[in-house]
């Protein structure tokens, strides 16, 4: 697969994910409604991007899965104060978002604990790995995992607003207005972020770009 | 497109995509929901306040206890009624001397001498100067020697006047001992009878012993109209003298010698008077 036609099918606001915010929007009010069990379908539907989101700023896989629970948790206890003004996962994403950096202001100095995994079949993986390394197998996947610790010593070398633009544009590909809305910003200054933060990720990780 | 560029080029976008490929272990997410599931519940359950469950929580905590808690409250129990006891003993053995002394004096005549004696609460106003003089001085008088002092006076005013100041309340200390004293001399002086000092001295110390004996009839100690005019001035000392506690003594005759004599001599005098066939004492 193409990798820029994924940076495009995650970046662009898709006719699908209006539909998405339609039916979370009729999954909310089933839960106002006294339906807790409805709520369930919204943790499904949510629960990898939200770890995904918490993950990236915290780099911690046990605070990650902990600060997730929290932010259903207070989702679920605050879902009848959500009118429906912005879609359910801006709203969701925002309880994530200050979830974990109020996490982070009470815990600065945390130890990395990375995800068992990087899915290095992934197609998009798949490329980058192979255009950094030549080799192949098991001393493919130790690269790969050099290569992750690496990306989040540089990730927390960030500030946390600055980290928090990279993380949801950069990997969980939302708009500069999605994250303008997320972080209670204007566009011009997530714009300015993303553009201070990239440089200074790419000064980090300079040995492992090619060009 | 990254496919039309070399294959060798890596931007910084492409190492983080390499993030969203991060993926947690296989068993992570049942654990994840089971976990989830039990804080949703949690949520579920209102807390309660802490002051709603705090009486509960106190019972159940003492209540591991009620074994030593009731047998200290026993003791305790114990304890505070045999103080009660011992002090209801002690009120009652100091009353029964109190009783046996004022019964000493024969202050009674038969005779057409009357000695008019004014009762406790009439006597007390005459002490407070003294006492006040003691208090500007300095020389406090303690508060049980007082309140005895005026027990003593009130059942010697109800067994000689027959009328009891049952309602008497706590008032200054009496005269002191050496006023006491100064004015006997000076009547000794006046009627130039030696021995009622050195008698009332006598008198003083067997009254001060605690001996328990049984109360005796004032009648059965009545003397001859001869002697009237010596128990007379030996009541008046003993009223006063016998009462005084040691400590009360002291300070009496430290504030005493501060006084000048010539009051002291006013103040004998004006405490005796003459009317008619009458010889006026006052207390």
């Amino acid at each position: 697969m193409d990798a820029t036609k994924v940076i495009g099918k995650t970046l662009v606001a898709s006719p699908e994910r209006a539909q998405e915010a339609d039916a979370d929007v009729e999954i909310v009010r089933l839960v106002q409604a006294g339906d807790v069990a409805a709520f369930d379908r919204l943790i499904l539907k949510y629960r990898e991007r939200v770890l995904g989101i918490v993950y990236h700023l915290t780099s911690n896989r046990e605070d990650a899965a902990d600060l997730t629970q929290d932010t259903f948790i207070k989702a679920f206890q605050s879902i009848n104060r959500f009118g429906g003004q912005s879609s359910f996962f801006t709203w969701l994403y925002r309880i994530a978002v200050n979830t974990a950096l109020s996490h982070l202001r009470k815990h600065r100095l945390r130890s990395f604990f990375s995800l068992e995994m990087m899915d290095t079949d992934q197609p998009v993986s798949r490329e980058i790995i192979a255009a950094l390394t030549d080799t192949s197998g098991a001393e493919r996947d130790t690269y790969a995992r050099e290569l992750q610790e690496k990306l989040n010593e540089a990730m927390q070398k960030l500030s946390t607003k600055h980290r928090t633009v990279v993380t949801l544009f950069e990997i969980e590909g939302l708009s500069h207005q999605e994250i303008a809305e997320i972080m209670d910003s204007s566009v011009g200054t997530v714009r300015s972020r993303l553009h201070y933060a990239k440089q200074l990720l790419q000064a980090e990780l300079q040995p492992y770009l090619r060009r | 497109m990254k496919s039309d560029r070399d294959k060798t080029t890596v931007t910084l976008e492409d190492l983080l995509r390499l993030k969203r490929a991060e993926r947690p272990a296989p068993g992570f997410w049942p654990e994840f929901d089971r976990e989830l599931r039990a804080k949703q519940l949690a949520a579920l359950v209102v807390e309660r306040p802490w002051w709603r469950t705090f009486p509960a929580r106190a019972i159940a905590g003492v209540a591991r206890y009620h074994l030593p808690m009731g047998a200290s409250a026993i003791l305790a129990l114990t304890f505070l009624s045999v103080r009660e006891y011992q002090t209801a003993l002690t009120e009652a053995g100091l009353a029964t001397p109190v009783l046996e002394f004022s019964t000493q004096p024969n202050l009674e005549s038969a005779g057409g001498n009357v000695i008019e004696i004014a009762s406790a609460s009439d006597a007390a106003p005459d002490v407070r100067p003294v006492a006040a003089a003691a208090e500007r001085s300095g020389l406090a008088i303690g508060e049980a020697s007082a309140r005895e002092e005026i027990r003593s006076v009130s059942a010697m005013a109800a067994l000689i006047g027959g009328t009891e100041d049952s309602g008497a309340t706590f008032r200054p200390p009496a005269r002191s001992t050496s006023e006491n004293f100064s004015a006997v001399q000076e009547i000794e002086a006046l009627f130039g009878n030696r021995t009622l000092l050195a008698a009332a001295s006598q008198g003083f110390e067997s009254r001060v012993l605690p001996a328990r004996q049984p109360v005796v009839d004032p009648l059965a100690q009545m003397k001859p109209p001869s002697d009237v005019r010596r128990a007379r001035f030996m009541g008046t000392a003993f009223s006063t003298v016998a009462s005084v506690k040691p400590v009360a003594t002291r300070n009496s005759e430290r504030l005493a010698s501060r006084i000048a004599d010539q009051r002291l001599y006013e103040a004998g005098v004006s405490r005796l008077g003459l009317g008619g066939d009458r010889l006026m004492v006052k207390f």
